[in-house]
């Protein structure tokens, strides 16, 4: 009994053992015979069980390759190994794992202690972005062209990144959009090798920090100061090399100082980080291609400045003058323009009111003052149209001209000599409407206004009395003032006389209403005077009209407390009268 | 007899008397508010006597101003000038006021009226319809013409 008890325990024991074994997940059935270094490292590693449950849990349905393992380094992780998952169903890599180091893998990889698994799959780049996500799905396109069957989505973005379709905050600005827009280019190539622990090469320096160093550097160094440099760059993770093309829009830019200034700055970061052994460099400048190294101590080549062709002068084919012989028609700049004839414009009057006169004078500049025939045109145009129309073509050099046109006008002189057309400077002037004295200065109105008063004065009676008044027009086309007459309600001796303006209809393009006139009537016959001049009726009327008033009325007395004149009932209907203005001076120009 | 007499007499002063107070009262050494009131009482009696009534009863403010005569035979007097406003929505008369009343600063005599419509009367003008209206030859009152009524 006890001997079959001790079988039976025995039994049970091995038993245990043989599950043991196999919650070893997978790490009994991992082999690797390959030749990779950094695997067989790393598969030593996780032999000695340094590994985290989750690549145990990965192991059920994913295969590592450690073929593809590398050690390198991250600026968030410090030494790495990294080896693709491939997914046991489809065959395809889906992911791959980091495994985190945690002491000097550099110095010597077989020492150094796994630390915990990352996964890096598309639900972790899916929390990435910018150069972070070029970073780490990176790789992936790294194992596709290693010739692995990688997903395309995982490769989406880095693709993207180094077709030129996506950039850097620093890109955005001085971004040189059209690089054949520019003749002169600076291109410069940096090799970057990081020797970490030879023979071991490993991929160091991070996406991130090669645009920290030359992309935002070339930025502030040399665009910055410089609005004529503009910029393209791109950082290649397959041969770690940065490009950057400096575009020069202005030769005249010492590039050679300005690169300098960029290359010490570079120098400056890149010996600031202990894992950068070396750099060197390429520059091609508008043609000839230099290439130097700048380890520590590396120069900046030397390059000739582009030259840019001068245009050669064409001679000038131009026509000469015979007595200057300078050219008669200039068209290039370098020509030297004859000056021998012109003509200038004189005016009498700046501003005239119309049916007023005012003289232009052409006076033709020749050679030596001799007389030359010549053909005159003067033309107006409404002031800065542009819009010249003839108003004399002629031999004669002085016009006189009525002022017709109410407006502001340019006035030029065109003068033929000699088969040459010369223009006179333009002249502005100002034909206005008349004024208050224009017009009762004109003898044609005041011989309206003294029949307008008669006609009032006679028409005066015990029972009526009435007020008499005429629009006042400028006719343009017969150079003339023209009248229509208007009167006011028959007023008996118990009612107000009085007389309603309005705005006349008979103005036209050619007709001017330029002011009316009206009389008072008398007091002769009423029980109550009356003050003198124009009420406020008659002053808002004209202001409504925006032309001159006038008002015809006896001229009256002063009233006893000497504040205005006033009309004393029962006077002579002989008493002395006078017109006198109210409303505007001018009817002012549209 | 006697009795009557006096008391005729005494009734023809007292009439004389109040005339004068209504009319030619100066208005130097009065207050403000009572030669205001004096003038505004006078210039509605005056109003009402020779124009028609809305001369007074359509204004809506009465603006009194006291001016230095400028120029003419009473240069360097004092007098004031009231005048009677209306409103300009309502009507338009030929001149922005209903009535211009004028006092002898010294004497509180009205010696000239002028009315929006135009008319005017001196004191020799006011005095001749009065002497026509005792002797009943009708003379009628300024009339009240405005361009807009409403």
């Amino acid at each position: 009994m006890n001997k079959f008890g001790c079988i039976l325990l025995l039994i049970f024991v091995y038993s245990c053992m043989d599950s043991f074994e196999e919650l070893d997940i997978g790490v009994e059935t991992l082999t690797y015979t390959g030749n990779n270094e950094m695997g067989k490292i790393l598969f030593s590693k996780l032999q000695q069980n340094d590994i985290d449950d989750k690549f145990l849990e990965l192991q059920k349905c994913s295969e590592i390759l450690l073929d593809y393992t590398e050690l390198s380094c991250t600026e968030k992780y410090g030494y790495i190994f990294s080896a693709p998952l491939k997914n046991k169903k489809t065959g395809i890599i889906e992911s791959y794992l980091i495994f985190r180091t945690v002491n000097e893998a550099d110095i010597n990889p077989n020492n150094t202690k796994l630390d915990q698994s990352i996964l890096i799959d598309q639900d972790f780049l899916n929390n990435l972005n910018g150069l972070e996500l070029y970073l780490y799905s990176s790789r992936f396109l790294q194992y596709k062209n290693q010739g692995l069957e990688v997903s395309d989505k995982l490769c989406d973005f880095v693709n993207k990144w180094n077709n030129g379709e996506l950039y850097t905050e620093y890109e955005r600005i001085n971004f040189a959009q059209n690089m054949e827009e520019y003749p002169y280019k600076v291109y410069i190539k940096f090799d970057i090798i990081y020797w970490v622990a030879p023979p071991l090469t490993a991929w160091a320096l991070s996406q991130k920090t090669i645009s920290d160093i030359f992309l935002k550097d070339a930025y502030e160094t040399l665009c910055k100061k410089n609005p004529a440099i503009k910029w393209r760059a791109r950082t290649d993770i397959k041969t770690n090399s940065a490009e950057i093309w400096f575009m020069v829009s202005d030769p005249t830019i010492d590039m050679k100082n300005a690169m300098w200034d960029y290359m010490n700055d570079i120098s400056q970061n890149m010996r600031g980080r202990s894992f950068v052994s070396n750099v060197y460099w390429g520059m091609l400048i508008a043609g000839p291609f230099y290439h130097s190294t700048l380890g520590n101590g590396g120069s900046i080549p030397e390059y000739e400045r582009p030259v840019i062709p001068e245009k050669p002068e064409e001679p000038c084919t131009d026509e000469k003058c015979p007595y200057c012989l300078k050219c008669v028609t200039p068209t290039s700049p370098n020509c030297l323009p004859c000056d021998c004839f012109g003509v200038e414009l004189l005016l009498s009057d700046e501003e005239v009111a119309l049916l007023n006169d005012y003289v232009l004078w052409a006076r033709p500049k020749t050679p030596n003052g001799a007389y030359f025939p010549t053909l005159y045109f003067f033309e107006m145009a409404p002031a800065n149209s542009g819009a010249w129309t003839p108003i004399y073509r002629g031999m004669e050099a002085r016009l006189t001209r009525i002022a017709t046109k109410p407006g502001e006008w340019d006035i030029r002189v065109r003068a033929n000599i000699e088969d040459r057309q010369v223009f006179s400077e333009v002249l502005r002037v100002k034909e206005l409407y008349p004024s208050y004295h224009d017009i009762v200065n004109n003898m044609q109105i005041q011989t309206q206004m003294t029949n307008l008063w008669t006609k009032t004065i006679q028409n005066t009676t015990e029972s009526k009395r009435q007020e008499l008044g005429c629009y006042i027009y400028i006719d343009a086309q017969e150079k003339t003032y023209k009248f229509e007459e208007f009167s006011g309600n028959e007023a008996g001796p118990d009612e107000h006389a009085t007389i309603e303006v309005e705005y006349p209809s008979r103005e036209s393009e050619t007709c001017y209403f330029v002011g009316f006139f009206y009389t008072h009537t008398a007091c002769t016959y009423l029980a109550t005077g009356k003050k003198v001049g124009p009420s406020t009726q008659d002053i808002e009327a004209t202001q409504l009209l925006g032309v001159v008033g006038i008002v015809y009325d006896y001229i009256g007395v002063s009233n006893p407390y000497g504040s205005g004149m006033m009309i004393m009932p029962g006077h002579s209907l002989d008493d002395p009268a006078t017109y006198s203005h109210f409303g505007v001076y001018r009817r002012p120009l549209n | 007899m006697n009795k009557l007499f006096y008391c005729f007499i005494g009734s023809v002063l007292l009439l004389i008397c109040c005339t004068m107070n209504t009319y030619s009262q100066s208005l130097k050494d009065l207050s403000k508010s009572a030669r205001d009131s004096i003038m505004l009482e006078s210039a509605k009696k005056i109003i009402l006597e020779f124009g028609d009534e809305r001369y007074y009863t359509e204004h809506i403010n009465v603006k009194i101003s006291r001016i230095i005569s400028p120029e003419g035979a009473n240069k360097g007097r004092a007098f004031y000038k009231l005048t009677y406003e209306y409103d300009t929505t309502k009507y338009k008369l030929e001149w922005n006021y209903l009535v211009e009343v004028y006092f002898w600063e010294d004497t509180g005599a009205i010696e000239y009226i002028a009315f929006g419509n135009g008319s005017s009367l001196a004191k020799e003008n006011m005095e001749a319809i009065r002497d026509k209206q005792k002797k009943k030859n009708f003379v009628s009152k300024v009339p009240f013409k405005s361009f807009l009524n409403k």
